[in-house]
């Protein structure tokens, strides 16, 4: 054929789906072979998105007003997996007289299409997935989204062997009588054909009526607004197992067809055989109206995590490799966070230090219950009405710097309100959500300071023990009634209270520094060093840490030493020097310990206890 | 099938013109091309036999025996035993044609292999009768149902078939539902059965029919009254799917699903018959049957004279319902890969099934996939692309009735043919059969004893002997029942006590994660009625409720305690009952009830002091009543000794642990799912036995420990065993003959048995005055040696006030006393002691004691 077909993926997505689909149909003997690969359209619509300019156009729900997005049309959303739901079974193609149509990434069936059971119907597969705006992610990360490339972590490879592939393409498709038909991709030019105008017709649909009916949308923790822009949750629809790997509480970007169907969405709220079928019928997809939960049929998707949500955007990366390769300039880096950090908390340096480590540390290392590399730690604030505002803005700054915080005050008010580990209700038959849905990564800030007398109920003191096994062992048991199932997280925790025995009543808390002030605290960090100083934490996060063996012997002697000295010092003790070295190694930019590392974090530590004791 | 290109031309795509309507409907067309397909293969394989369409007089041309099955025009309308009390036929049809059209024509083996039979068919036709849209010929399947139903035995030399048996007996008890193991199917007829699982609607109807003929002679002989129509019923089938794995190629298939149910509906009645009648003239026609969830409603009288039109009302009570019931069922947490939600699907009940399973339960159940396009509404053509799935249900069979009264491992009917190794895994029995293989070659090892403790927390340094105890924790001992109702627990409990940071606590969660049920709490915040039952009022129906603690939810499990020492006394006194009658009770707001709190606990504590204190007993650093610390199996110390070489292998581990990537494995150590399922299977399937040397070991063992206390050059009786102790070296042997999966405890389990009891005491029962093992200080908290300086002291005492005071007149304050005392004696004694021993006197009657004041009386 070699018959030029030019596409309007922004707009017009299902036309490019419908080209590729045609052009894989009349290639396969059997239809059941179209199901099994998705014809091409990942790949096309990646290499779409990675050209110039492509990924910025494309409209971001939730930093877009929903309204101002047209129907079937190319959309990206970012979000953490909340709950997954049933697998939707649905006719992925069907025989319409001669030709073969397909429904993949479309919710309705063309009016073309009258009853099943006449001609030919595929029943094809798709995963849905309840995925709510990434919790606790702070607002610099949302702009650096705006405005960047596609760029996918396994295209990284291939875009550098991009020629050859796209040789070998040529050459399958030649092998095949028929070649696929050349698709330019075209952002800039829009030819409407008449398809796309039906296509887009329906899209003008009202999105005032805003039925916030109390309708529960599962936040993890209840942001409900982007600036003026209310936050949506999506259903998504992924298609062809390409993402079997997606977890709960994945961070995940998906690129997919924004779809809407008015009739569809008129339906939702009648339940006109939810009588007949009590539970059956009722099932979640349609009782959420899709003003309120847009629905994505995703066509491609990458897995975002705090430490690659940097890292991932191009220019950052490019950026980041630069600082890391250059060690003065990761010295000066380290030194201008501590400053900061110091100013902020009123000008300790050796806590500034401690927090730090602790903003690198996440989970390295799971050994059966034990977890290696989290640092829970604990600053020890005096009481007084000038430290009051203190926590809070240790929290703010944490959120400057790393993708994803929480602030969470603890006070018995707070606790008993509600369960904060996610359980299952059956009646919605859904995944109600709790404060400790976190994405990995997620940094969170307890505030031990604002709590006061009270009475614990049952979920206050279910919420504490909650809180406690996630600190201890990285676990949240999610409740599903009649058995809870065990979700492993990556939570950093910082505790912020009044007193070492306070804390340590509450939550576990090995590491606590006693904040000894020597000055106000003041201005933190300007605000153009901090894009360096995220690229700094971000990429000493990413660090490849490799342990030179010849340095063994030497910690181990310092151990046995220790232990002989002083037989307090317990196996915890040694978990926790070996991960502060470790941090220690990476906030340096470095790899390998040295052994005035190990040295500094031994005198660390003797200065943190010595506080304690006073 | 698949191909629906029209290119293409298929004989199957352009058969009969109303694909939707019904099951079998060939028309001429459509089946004299699948005949001659079919015809075809019989060829092949029967090698030059007669295949002709117009073969006559083949043997087994027996028409009378073949229902009008694809003669009859509408298979749907009530064909005698057709009609089928459920409305899964019906609803079936809905879809039925989707399948039927992407169907690959099933070039069943089964076809060719009844070969000959298979030619008989109809000889008035020339045509054989074929399920629409296969080729599955009728009369074949009916064939080897029949015979499947006549012959089959659970083995040859079987009086009578098995199924002719359940046949005569649900006709005496006019019951109407054939329960049938597909895995006999399977044995007897595997063509049988591959259609069966491929084709159920088809093949279930040709069983139906069969037996509905065969109840016949049977019914007129024993029971002329019964004129139930029998349902086959399906069970155990071969392979079980994996809720997750149900997918669009399973629809319209047999298939059977494990999990567990969530949710059930109330009962929908569900129309089957529908009665007429006409307001004019009150007419009332025969009733309609409901066909594809569709009633045809007459439009006008059907009575000639009359004919009004529509004047047919529906008679709601005189019409005939049948009971549906929906149900969720959710997969078993097992099921569930990691990081994931559980999937559920849906189930239709009918009939029987109604109420079957509450929520909670667990269950296998086999049924048809099914598969259901979704309407906007009943008004609206559109079509959602979507098709909601469910499962009708054939068969349901419970797993463990609930929690609570679980599957009992170690008392499970061996004999039962439900029984299953792996109750709550998706094996096929190959697998399975595969991985008891595997264990058995395990428990052949030599060091298996060894290897198995190494794979209990890897990750934890040292500790070998404590390990070995958990270890035996873990399997178990054997619960033996005496003819008079009275039961010796089986349970072992472990108490660690030692110093913090001795990894007690990860120890704890490593069996907690291995045991096969269990709960894990801490002492602090553990109430006594959150570890044993409370009964609280339920919120919805304003009933009492009997809610479990958490020693009754580990009923058959181990119940982790940690910081048993923060338990308040309360709570602690609970445990008495539980640890060795092994029940809760509970009489509270009229409530009274005894649970099964059949539990091993591990418990750790930490002493009193923080540290422990070496020249105290255990007693005194673990401030824990000895009536409880007698229940206690075993009780090992975990404390930190200072050793370099200890240390210095502790702090390679650690820094390994930390820093080298690759795991440091130990070597030749079973990984967790390995040892999880070494374990479970010892526990269902090794019930061991005392050998007779063993026994004699075990009681010379228990005697040289009771001599222990008579050593030489001491004239007191120190207790250093007890039959609690006895017992629990019983019970550990048992534990270690489990480890080896022996049914036998030989004679080196009880000599390591006795060596474990011997490395636990000594560290826990040591008289730290004489340096000997004491039971005495279990049971009562006081060693001997102490006993008898207090008798010392207390005789001193008396003399003391026997010379001092006279009686009646004088007094003597306590602290004066004590003065004195200490002027005489060469011993210590503390202001307590002398309390004591006054005390005593007091009780004796010798002095009286009004505060600290003495009088002789």
């Amino acid at each position: 054929m070699g018959k030029e077909i030019s596409l309007d993926c922004l707009r017009d997505p299902l036309g490019a789906v419908e080209t590729l689909f045609n052009g894989a149909s009349s290639k396969v003997s059997r239809v059941s072979e179209l199901a099994r690969w998705d014809w091409g359209v990942k790949d096309f619509f990646e290499k779409f998105l990675q050209q110039d300019g492509v990924y910025s156009q494309v409209p971001e729900i939730n930093s877009t007003p929903l309204s101002a997005i047209p129907s079937n049309t190319l959309v990206r959303f970012r979000g953490m997996v909340q709950d997954m739901l049933e697998n939707e079974f649905f006719i992925g193609c069907y025989k319409n007289g001669e030709s073969i149509r397909t429904t993949k990434y479309t919710d309705s069936v063309s009016p073309d299409f009258c009853t099943p059971g006449r001609d030919s119907v595929e029943l094809w597969e798709r995963r849905i997935l309840y995925c709510v705006p990434v919790p606790g992610e702070n607002h610099w990360v949302k702009d650096a989204f705006a405005c960047t490339k596609w760029d996918h972590p396994s295209t990284q490879s291939r875009r550098s062997s991009s020629l050859t592939s796209q040789a070998e393409k040529r050459q399958r498709d030649e092998g095949d009588s028929s070649s696929s038909p050349d698709v330019e991709m075209d952002s800039s030019s829009i030819v409407e054909s008449s398809d796309v105008k039906r296509r887009r017709e329906e899209c003008t649909t009202s999105w005032s009526d805003d039925r916030t009916s109390g309708l529960n949308m599962n936040f993890p923790l209840g942001e409900t607004s982007f600036g003026p822009i209310p936050l949506r949750p999506c259903i998504v629809k992924v298609y062809d197992n390409a993402d079997s790997d997606i977890m709960l509480n994945d961070v995940i970007e998906f690129i997919g067809i924004f779809t809407f169907d008015p009739e569809l969405s008129a339906n939702s709220f009648s339940n006109s055989e939810a009588d007949s079928d009590p539970f059956m019928e009722a099932d979640l997809c349609s009782r959420l109206p899709q003003s309120q939960v847009p629905r994505i049929h995703c066509v491609t998707s990458r897995k975002l995590t705090p430490n690659n949500m940097i890292s991932i955007i191009p220019e950052l990366r490019q950026k980041q490799a630069q600082i890391i390769a250059n060690p003065g300039a990761v010295m000066t880096l380290r030194e201008t966070i501590l400053s900061g950090l110091a100013n902020l908390l009123k000008g300790d340096s050796l806590a500034a230090e401690y927090l730090l480590l602790h903003l690198l540390s996440q989970i390295h290392k799971r050994v059966d219950t034990i977890v290696l590399g989290t640092l829970p730690l604990n600053i020890v604030i005096k009481a007084s009405p000038e430290n009051s505002t203190l926590p809070s803005q240790i929290a703010e700054a944490v959120g400057a710097l790393l993708p994803c915080s929480h602030f969470l005050p603890l006070s018995c008010e707070h606790l008993n309100k509600g369960p904060w580990a996610p359980r299952k209700d059956y009646d919605q038959n859904r995944l109600a959500t709790g404060v400790l849905q976190l994405a990995a990564g997620t940094h969170l800030t307890l505030d031990l300071t604002s709590m006061t007398e009270g009475k614990l109920n049952t979920t206050g003191v279910e919420n504490l023990s909650t809180l406690r096994k996630m600190m201890q062992f990285q676990t949240v048991n999610y409740d599903f009634k009649f058995h809870p199932i065990e979700i492993a997280t990556d939570i950093s925790v910082l505790v912020t209270s009044n007193s070492v025995a306070g804390a340590r009543n509450f939550l576990p808390t090995d590491i606590c520094v006693v904040l000894v002030p020597s000055a106000d605290s003041s201005a933190i960090i300007e605000d153009e060093s901090l894009a360096n100083l995220r690229l700094y934490l971000s990429a000493a996060r990413n660090l490849e840490y490799n342990q030179d063996t010849s340095l063994n012997p030497v910690l181990e002697n310092d151990l046995v030493e220790c232990m002989q000295k002083q037989r307090s010092i317990d196996v915890e003790t040694f978990h926790r020097w070996l991960t502060l070295s470790r941090l220690l190694t990476l906030s340096h930019g470095e790899s390998q310990l040295k052994i005035e590392h190990w040295k500094k974090v031994l005198e660390m530590e003797k200065l943190r206890v010595a506080r304690m004791s006073h | 099938m698949t191909d629906v290109s029209a290119s293409s031309p298929h004989p199957y795509t352009d058969g009969p013109s109303s694909p939707g309507s019904d099951a079998a409907e060939p028309t001429s067309s459509g089946g004299q091309r699948r005949r001659e397909r079919r015809r075809s293969v019989s060829r092949a394989s029967s090698g030059g036999y007669p295949s002709s369409p117009l073969d006559f007089g083949t043997p087994n041309g027996t028409p009378q025996n073949t229902p009008n099955f694809g003669g009859t025009p509408n298979f749907g309308t009530p064909i005698t035993p057709r009609n089928r009390h459920t409305p899964l036929y019906n609803a079936n049809r809905l879809s039925s044609g989707i399948r039927r059209r992407f169907r690959q024509p099933a070039t069943s083996p089964g076809a060719t292999q009844t070969g000959p039979s298979s030619e008989g068919g109809e000889p008035e036709l020339g045509a054989q009768q074929l399920v629409w849209g296969t080729n599955i010929c009728v009369e074949d399947v009916e064939r080897a149902v029949e015979r499947f139903i006549k012959y089959y035995r659970d083995k040859p030399d079987d009086l009578e078939a098995k199924y002719m048996k359940h046949l005569e007996q649900i006709i005496t008890e006019e019951l109407n539902t054939l329960n049938i193991d597909a895995r006999d199917l399977w044995n007897s007829d595997e063509d049988l059965y591959v259609k069966m699982v491929r084709y159920p609607l088809e093949i279930l109807a040709i069983f139906d029919i069969q037996i509905g003929k065969m109840e016949k002679p049977i019914a007129e002989a024993i029971n002329p009254n019964f004129d139930n129509h029998i349902q086959v019923r399906f069970y155990n089938l071969k392979e079980s799917v994996n809720m997750r794995d149900l997918n669009p190629s399973d629809i319209e298939k047999m298939v059977s699903v494990k999990g567990m149910i969530i949710r059930c509906s109330a009962i929908i009645p569900e129309i089957k018959e529908a009665f007429f009648k006409c307001l004019v003239c009150g007419y009332s026609p025969l009733p309609v049957a409901v066909e594809r969830g569709l009633v045809d409603e007459p439009t006008r009288c059907p009575r000639e004279e009359c004919a009004a039109r529509n004047s047919m009302s529906l008679i709601h009570n005189r019409c005939r319902f049948a009971d549906k019931q929906l149900v969720r069922l959710q997969e078993t947490p097992d099921a569930i890969p990691e990081g994931e939600t559980p999937h559920t699907v849906s189930l239709c009940m009918y009939d029987t099934l109604v109420d079957a399973a509450k929520p909670g339960d667990r269950v296998e159940v086999t049924g048809i996939f099914r598969a259901m396009a979704v309407r906007l509404g009943p008004a609206q053509r559109t079509l959602k692309s979507l098709y909601r799935t469910y499962i009708d249900c054939l068969h349901l069979k419970k797993q463990d009735n609930s929690r609570m009264q679980a599957e009992d491992p170690l008392e499970q009917d061996q004999n039962n043919d439900y029984f299953s190794p792996f109750p709550e895994s998706n094996r096929t029995p190959e697998e399975s059969e595969a991985q008891i293989q595997k264990l058995k070659e395990l428990s052949q090892l030599p060091d298996i004893y060894e290897r198995l403790t190494r794979s209990l927390a890897p990750s934890i340094w040292e500790l070998e002997d404590i390990k070995k105890g958990l270890l035996c924790q873990l399997f178990g001992g054997s619960v033996k029942k005496l003819s008079s109702g009275a039961s010796f627990r089986g349970d072992i409990n472990v108490l660690l006590v030692g110093d913090p940071g001795t990894s007690k606590s990860q120890l704890l969660q490593y069996v907690h994660k291995l045991a096969p049920r269990g709960i894990y709490t801490s002492g602090r915040g553990s109430s006594a009625v959150g570890l044993t039952a409370y009964v609280t009022k339920d919120p919805e129906t304003k009933e009492m409720v009997l809610e479990s603690g958490a020693l009754v939810l580990s009923d058959r499990g181990i119940c982790c305690i940690d910081e048993f020492d923060k338990m308040s006394d309360n709570a602690r006194s609970m445990l008495h009952e539980v640890m060795e009658q092994q029940t809760v009770s509970v009489a509270k707001s009229g409530i009274i009830a005894s649970l099964n709190a059949r539990t091993s606990v591990l418990a750790c504590a930490n002493p009193s002091g923080s540290r422990y204190n070496p020249r105290l007993s255990v007693i005194d650093n673990i401030h824990l009543p000895p009536t409880l610390l007698s229940r206690f199996d075993l009780i090992y110390l975990v404390l930190d000794k200072p050793d370099e070489q200890n240390d210095r292998r502790l702090a390679r581990h650690l820094v390994a642990l930390h820093f080298l990537n690759p795991q440091v494995r130990i070597q030749e150590s079973l990984d967790l799912p390995t040892l999880t399922s070494y374990i479970s299977y010892a526990r269902q399937h090794c019930h061991p036995k005392l050998s007779d040397e063993a026994a004699e070991d075990l009681i010379n063992g228990y005697v040289a420990m009771r001599r222990k206390g008579n050593f030489p050059g001491s004239s007191k009786k120190v207790i250093t065993a007890t039959p609690r102790q006895l017992e629990s070296i019983i019970r550990l042997s048992e534990a270690l003959a489990r480890v080896r999966l022996s049914d036998v405890v030989e004679r080196r389990d009880a000599a390591e048995a006795l060596r474990l009891m011997d490395v636990a005491l000594q560290q826990s029962a040591t008289d730290h005055a004489t340096g000997t093992i004491d039971m005495d200080l279990i049971t009562t908290g006081v060693s001997a040696s102490e006993r008898a300086r207090r008798s010392n002291l207390v005789a001193a005492v008396r003399s003391m006030i026997s010379e001092k005071l006279q009686a009646g007149n004088s007094f003597l304050k306590a602290p004066q006393l004590l003065e004195d005392m200490r002027k005489d004696s060469t011993g210590e004694i503390t202001l307590n002691d002398l309390r004591n021993a006054l005390a005593s006197l007091a009780v004796e009657g010798f002095i009286s004691l009004q505060g600290d004041t003495i009088r002789r009386i």
